[in-house]
């Protein structure tokens, strides 16, 4: 699992953003447009998925073994597993884990980061000597490896799965923020704001986060593609939910056996996995050129 | 005496920054700094403001001792000394407007008070410092250097302080705007009874606002003395070959007829 390079450039005063002018901005990127354009429909499936699919009771688990491995085409469009499992009932219905798991694994990744990273950059010296070799011993491990460790001792399941990669992402976002803040520490507006006598929490949260926000929020966007590939991995493994749990992953790793005689039991999950995945960097890297004050053009 | 600055030492590794400086400054004073790049003019300004720990010595803001004052009383403390930076662009926050950049402050020195006598305050500071009620929705960037520096000057104001530490308040502006914000701060510090200490490159602005000059070197204080006598009359070698390569001489004169004109 390879990460992009974490951006440590801070952000030249920024303009203030506003989320429709960066919506405008988004659409007006046509990579940008067809990553909010995978991601929308991504959502509508996660909510709407019992009501979209043909075959929802197939869909949660339940066999229909008489009509077992049917290819794509006339009542299945894509097909039907071993079980007689209608596969695009399944994946429509794993679209809701497979969109709900990473944005849970990126916010608590956000959640732990962020304020260490802020606290350790603000306040400098053995403190946030201390933060960082944490972090660095978290982010010695392989994502991958630290999260099979984890899973192993709580036993797989999707939440397991989820916690483990949060406990191995977060230290990216703590050397981050650390970073923005350091740099933003020493700029004028903030010692002009402790120089005004207020409290350090107020410092951070109103001068500082705002200003640290825009790369946050960038690499939060690319994480959850990452991470998507990650719960992907895990669940391939056998180490994240189990069946009859309709998850892309877990699709892909039951069709592997069959995947010479009955490809569209793999193919199909994982090109639902390379769309989604797709959707978010795609996004991701739109808002690092609309969210890069450097970039604006008004 | 609004601050007393005794023995101060202000090490970094493998420099020290402020090297033994006594310096006060009265009531209603305006005491200039003076002295080239990286003389120790700015850490000195930080040490006052208690954003830099000494080393040694003791800065006193109007009889109180900065030394050993933490958390809450540090940060009252802290309201009596403010600062107006260089750069007015990067002294506000770009995302906040002129409104709740002066807002903030306000709330801070006076916690009881609701909103409508914040507005009534914020409108007497944008009044005092020669913006109107139509600034106070813009954002930093979409004010001019002189209008951002007026903010600056109101957001540093409105926790009431008594003195002004002035980092080359005018140098990032364009001339007719230097002459417009230095008479601002002239009558302010008639009006509100402030005490300045400015750190300045510019002969000009020393000799427009200051009431006595202290010339650093090295992080000592070489020289110091009342504006016209220093200015005019250098004593220490040092002070006459600083003088010689400040700017500002030939213009202290245009400078003094714009402020006259404006």
């Amino acid at each position: 699992m390879s990460r992009p390079p974490g951006m440590t450039g801070v952000v030249e005063a920024a303009a203030p953003t506003r989320a429709r002018q960066v919506v405008a901005a988004l659409t007006r990127d046509r990579l940008g447009l067809l990553g909010l354009v995978l991601i929308a429909l991504l959502v509508l499936t996660a909510l709407f998925g019992p009501w979209l699919a043909p075959f929802p009771e197939q869909g949660a688990g339940l066999a229909d073994v008489a009509r077992h491995d049917l290819p794509p085409g006339g009542a299945h469009w894509l097909g039907t597993d071993p079980l007689g499992r209608d596969v695009l009932s399944r994946i429509i219905l794993g679209a809701r884990p497979a969109l709900v798991v990473p944005i849970l694994v990126v916010a608590l990744a956000v959640l732990i980061g962020v304020p260490l990273g802020l606290a350790a950059g603000y306040r400098g010296g053995r403190f946030d000597e201390i933060v960082m070799r944490i972090a660095d011993m978290f982010l010695a491990f392989p994502p991958l490896l630290l999260a099979m460790v984890i899973v192993a001792l709580l036993g797989p399941s999707l939440l397991h799965a989820a916690l483990a990669l949060a406990v191995s992402w977060w230290p990216w976002y703590a050397r981050l923020v650390r970073g923005l803040t350091a740099a933003l520490r020493d700029r004028p507006f903030v010692e002009g704001a402790r120089a005004l006598g207020l409290r350090p929490f107020t410092v951070l949260s109103r001068h500082v986060l705002p200003n640290a926000a825009p790369p946050v929020i960038v690499q939060a966007s690319v994480d959850i593609g990452t991470v998507i590939l990650a719960v992907g991995s895990l669940a391939f493994l056998g180490l994240g939910p189990q069946p009859p749990t309709p998850d892309w992953g877990l699709m892909v790793a039951e069709g592997r056996t069959y995947v010479m005689t009955e490809w569209w039991l793999s193919a199909f999950p994982g090109l639902a996995i390379f769309l989604a995945v797709l959707g978010f960097n795609l996004l991701g890297d739109a808002l690092r050129d609309v969210l890069d004050p450097r970039s604006v053009t008004r | 005496m609004i601050l007393d600055v005794q023995d101060l030492l202000v090490r970094f590794p493998g420099v020290t920054a402020v090297d033994g400086v006594s310096l006060s400054v009265a009531e209603n004073e305006c005491f200039a700094l003076v002295g080239e790049s990286g003389c120790g003019k700015t850490t000195l300004a930080r040490t006052v403001l208690g954003l830099q720990r000494p080393d040694g010595g003791t800065v006193a803001i109007a009889g109180t001792p900065l030394a050993g004052l933490r958390g809450r009383a540090l940060r009252r403390l802290r309201a009596q000394v403010q600062i107006v930076f260089q750069n007015p662009y990067a002294a506000l926050n770009p995302r906040m407007t002129a409104g709740r950049l002066v807002d903030e402050p306000l709330r801070l020195a006076h916690p009881d008070a609701g909103r409508d006598d914040r507005r009534r305050r914020a409108e007497e500071l944008f009044d005092a410092v020669g913006l109107t009620g139509t600034h106070r929705s813009r954002y930093p960037h979409e004010l001019s250097g002189g209008q951002c520096q007026r903010v600056a000057i109101a957001r540093a104001l409105a926790v009431g302080p008594r003195l002004l530490v002035l980092d080359e308040p005018t140098s990032a502006l364009d001339v007719s705007v230097q002459a417009q914000i230095l008479n601002l701060l002239d009558r302010l510090r008639r009006t509100r009874g402030l005490s300045y200490l400015l750190i300045s490159h510019d002969l000009a602005v020393v000799r427009h606002l200051a009431d006595r000059v202290g010339v650093m070197r090295a992080g000592r204080l070489v020289e110091q003395g009342p504006s016209a006598q220093l200015l005019d009359a250098p004593q220490h070698p040092y002070t006459k070959a600083l003088l010689d390569a400040m700017p500002g001489r030939g213009r202290a004169a245009l400078l003094a007829d714009t402020i006259e004109a404006s």
